[in-house]
């Protein structure tokens, strides 16, 4: 690392960038908005414009590529009474209801320039009026103004040729990265991902490279200072938790005619972030069956730096997952993930993928008690009830989305592809609009049904019904009921007796949803994610059958539980393996946690790397590995100012330990603590 | 057959080439006092299984160590105290699976026809080297090495590579005089592939107090071993 960036980096981790920040408010803006009942593509142009307007430029001593937040608040475009009164007629919203999750189709207007892009813009609007379309020209309208006020800002930077024309250079190129992506999140949208870097931004590099302008060591400079860029504002991009912000980018795979993509891009982009050990931005590996081991050792020494990525994405897996849902090949090839894990298109998804989740664990707990009063009842009839139950609850996800809105973005929809063309904002629709769904608590799901089949109806050491009683006293007076529930099989130690029940759940959840279509003509995604919901929809259910005690968390994702003793992350990998993963590719990794020590050995890169392929030979879609000491993480808590660079991977995202809620950290901790 | 077995551990690191699964056999007739593994030294102690049941444990993720160029590692305890098991779960293995490697880490403190009958069948011998001579194994592990010191000179010759692993215990072994004789020991050994120095492990004590035994090593624990590396012996 040269010492222009070791500063950079030491002030940005510093946080020198907030002596520029502000506070503005924004409730004229929003009074306005209502007194004058304006229409919501022209709030979020206004919203845009006054935001950037606001923006001053600011410039850290040794910066080359600029843009910095200096208004901490974005301008709020909506009254809560607003759209409370919009839910109550019946129109559903993902979370804040605007573009969120989402990664823009950067690379053709970096090639391009905003120039071109306000030109086809002209153009399209002189043919919607034209064709009497106004809602075309109301859009049109404001993106123009939108990109204009883009542009403003970045005349006022005294920033030259991009992003009015196209990129020349890598430099040039992350440049109008660095503005497009930061436009995007002053538009309103949030968890804006990178997509894959080293796919659009590789002409730069390799031209740059072939013409003498740069070495690789110079280019590695201009990835890092870019990789730093993106670690300025991240903490005014909250999410549930602090690091929460979706800046993803996607490396390597295949490119859209199904040739290998891993480049030296790729390369330079994991060794700047080997060297900079920083949450921002998240790296996510493609890999196959074809993948050699040296790009997974690659990879591991990133995990070594406990850096909690990268996160592996299986082609073999996903993008057959991808056509099964309706997406062309070539589009299916060109994936990226959202923000944490949900796989999507660039450009041309306007998927919702974590619309809302079902709780393996509730529906398991509601068929129990469905049950237990009646007689005669077999394992089958409660697996029976479980699938039902589960049944029932997506059955009411399709009812409850039936009718989504989102909000306009007249910026981000002139970054993406087809909405110019289209005349219509990005919120109305993009090539693909499918809704994911997550499945929460898998894991205690399966434990929890294997112990129900061996007390209740194997060893018959109690009835459903007291069984179900026993949950709602944690078990009180039954210390060995309590012990047996714990001693039952579990998924995650290559036990046939766990990993056949999953097997069944994964098959019944891939295929609740198919046939299903929301109004925007998109499917429905079940996955393996649980994103924050394995920490809130263990609140919802008392204790469980596997002998999990009321209050205790699941394990996120796709992991054993919490409490379970594995043997190790071979038989980890190989349990959460067994299941055909095509149908619930959703997004949502296996999560694993390594201790440390198994870096101490100067192979021991090598032999995780093998763990990791093997996951991926065997069929697996998505993986996760945190390398952490328990002792660190009690150290950290204890005395946070001693640890302010320990990373942790949290449920799809790397975020800095001390800055974590407390049943956050806890959660982490009780991960590792079976684990030596 | 049946053996006692104290643990089978997945995904070991550090007990020969590649990823392995490493079994560790109860009891061993050494008293070393610095064990960390106290659980293991008594031969009544741990689960016993057959070696159809151990070799079945093992298979479960057999081919993920095959796959991965590793095997399986039979650690102790002292597993040569074992012979027998331990070739039965290898011939078991063997049929099942027969890309893995084998690994032995011993002490050597066996008879010889043991030592040879189960080392032949490895892949790698990881072979605790302690002391130049039979009075430090004496006073420090209670046992007469004269078997031990018999089997390193037989596995020198033997042509099956090893590693000597010798433990540095403070004030005890990781004197100049101690290493000069292990490497003299060493010396002339064509199939003596690395010689690794482990550091006494500070945390030996712990698992003492479970046991309801007293851990009193009889030398200096606060003091940090010697490591600097066995000297060239032509």
């Amino acid at each position: 690392m040269t010492e222009r960036i070791k500063s950079l980096l030491d002030r940005t981790f510093d946080k020198e960038q907030k002596k520029f920040r502000r506070d503005v408010d924004w409730k004229p803006l929003l009074k306005k908005f209502v007194d004058e009942k304006i229409d919501d593509e022209t709030r979020a142009r206004m919203g845009l414009e006054a935001m950037l307007a606001a923006e001053q430029p600011a410039f850290m001593e040794g910066e080359t590529i600029h843009f910095l937040r200096t208004v901490k608040q974005i301008p709020d475009l909506h009254t809560d009474e607003e759209m409370a009164q919009r839910r109550a007629a019946g129109t559903a919203f993902g979370e804040k209801g605007v573009v969120f999750n989402l990664t823009a189709d950067f690379g053709p207007t970096i090639r391009d320039g905003l120039d071109a892009r306000l030109a086809e813009v002209d153009a399209r609007l002189a043919k919607a009026r034209a064709e009497g379309d106004a809602e075309g020209v109301n859009f049109l309208e404001n993106a123009a103004l939108s990109i204009k006020a883009v542009l403003d800002l970045a005349d006022r930077y005294g920033i030259e040729h991009v992003p009015h024309k196209g990129a020349r250079t890598l430099h040039e190129a992350l440049q109008s990265l660095r503005i497009l992506h930061y436009a995007m999140w002053c538009e309103g949208e949030y968890h804006c991902g990178l997509g894959r870097i080293d796919q659009y931004l590789y002409p730069y590099y390799e031209a740059d490279i072939r013409e003498g302008r740069l070495t690789e060591e110079t280019a590695l400079e201009e990835i890092e200072e870019f990789f730093i860029a993106c670690n300025r504002d991240s903490d005014l991009y909250i999410g549930v938790q602090q690091g929460d912000n979706g800046q993803s980018v996607m490396l390597g795979g295949v490119t859209r005619d199904g040739k290998n993509a891993f480049n030296d891009l790729s390369r330079l982009c994991m060794k700047a972030c080997g060297e900079l050990k920083l949450v921002d931005p998240k790296i996510n590996l493609r890999v196959d069956k074809s993948t050699p081991l040296d790009i997974y050792e690659l990879g591991t020494e990133l995990t070594k730096e406990g850096l909690g990525f990268p996160q592996y994405a299986n082609d073999d897996v996903v993008i057959p997952a991808l056509q099964r849902w309706g997406y062309e090949l070539e589009d299916a090839r060109d994936y990226s993930v959202a923000a944490c894990w949900e796989f999507l298109i660039p450009g041309c998804g306007m998927d919702i993928n974590n619309i809302d989740a079902v709780s393996f664990v509730g529906s398991l707990d509601a068929a129990q008690r469905n049950l237990a009063g009646k007689d005669g009842i077999s394992f089958d009839d409660v697996k029976k009830e479980f699938f039902d139950e589960i049944r029932r609850r997506a059955d009411a996800l399709v009812k409850k989305y039936a009718h989504v809105e989102i909000l306009p973005g007249p910026f981000v929809s002139t970054i993406s592809t087809g909405c110019i063309a289209n005349a219509r904002d990005l919120c109305k629709g993009g090539k693909y609009n499918n809704f994911g769904i997550h499945g929460t608590g898998l894991a205690v799901a399966v434990d929890s049904l294997a112990s129900v089949r061996e007390l209740v109806f194997e060893k018959k050491l109690v009835t459903l019904a007291e069984l179900v009683s026993l949950l709602d006293t944690d078990f009180a007076g039954r210390p060995d009921v309590l012990d047996a529930a714990k001693a039952a099989p579990k998924m995650g130690n290559a036990d046939s007796r766990a990993d056949d029940l999953a097997k069944e759940l994964v098959d019944f959840w891939g295929h609740v949803f198919d046939g299903k279509k929301n109004d925007r003509g998109g499917v429905f995604r079940p996955g393996t994610g649980s994103a924050m919901y394995y920490v809130w929809h263990a609140r919802e259910v008392p204790a469980s059958a596997d002998g999990r005690l009321k209050g205790q968390p699941f394990s996120a994702n796709y992991a054993p539980s919490l409490d379970v003793p594995v043997k190790g992350p071979v038989s980890v990998v190989k349990s959460f393996t067994e299941p055909d993963l095509v149908p619930v590719s959703n997004g949502g990794p296996l999560t694993i946690e390594i201790h440390d020590s198994a870096f101490l050995e100067p192979d021991g890169v090598t032999k995780v790397a093998q763990l990791v392929k093997y996951f991926v030979e065997r069929g697996g879609h998505q993986m996760q590995i945190n390398t952490i000491n328990r002792e660190t993480l009690l150290d950290a808590q204890a005395h946070p100012e001693r640890h302010r660079h320990l990373i942790v991977r949290v449920w799809g995202w790397s975020g800095y330990f001390i800055e974590l809620d407390k049943c956050f950290q806890d959660q982490i901790i009780k991960r590792v603590e079976l684990k030596g | 057959m049946t053996g006692r077995v104290f643990e089978i551990r997945e995904f070991t690191l550090q007990d020969g080439p590649g990823p392995r699964t490493t079994v560790f056999l109860q009891g061993c007739p050494l008293r070393c006092t610095w064990c960390h593994n106290p659980e293991g030294q008594e031969f009544a102690g741990g689960r016993e299984m057959t070696d159809a049941q151990v070799a079945d444990e093992v298979m479960k993720t057999a081919d993920f160590l095959a796959s991965s160029g590793g095997g399986v590692t039979f650690s102790g305890g002292e597993p040569l105290s074992q012979a027998d098991f331990v070739l039965a779960v290898i011939e078991r293995l063997r049929k099942a699976e027969p890309r893995l490697t084998y690994a032995v880490e011993t002490s050597g403190c066996a008879p010889a026809e043991a030592y040879r009958k189960v080392v032949s069948q490895m892949n790698v011998v990881l072979q605790d080297v302690k002391f130049p001579d039979l009075e430090g194994y004496r006073r420090w592990t209670g046992v007469d090495a004269t078997s031990i010191f018999a089997n390193i000179e037989w596995l020198k010759g033997s042509g099956v590579p090893f590693v000597a692993r010798i433990p540095c215990i403070p004030g005890v072994n990781d004197t100049r005089e101690a290493k000069e004789g292990v490497a003299r020991l060493l010396s002339g050994a064509p199939n003596l592939l690395n010689v690794e120095l482990l550091p006494y492990n500070r945390f030996a004590g712990a698992k003492y107090a479970k046991l309801g035994r007293v851990y009193s090593p009889g030398f200096d624990e606060s003091r940090a071993p010697d490591l600097s590396p066995l000297p060239m012996v032509l």
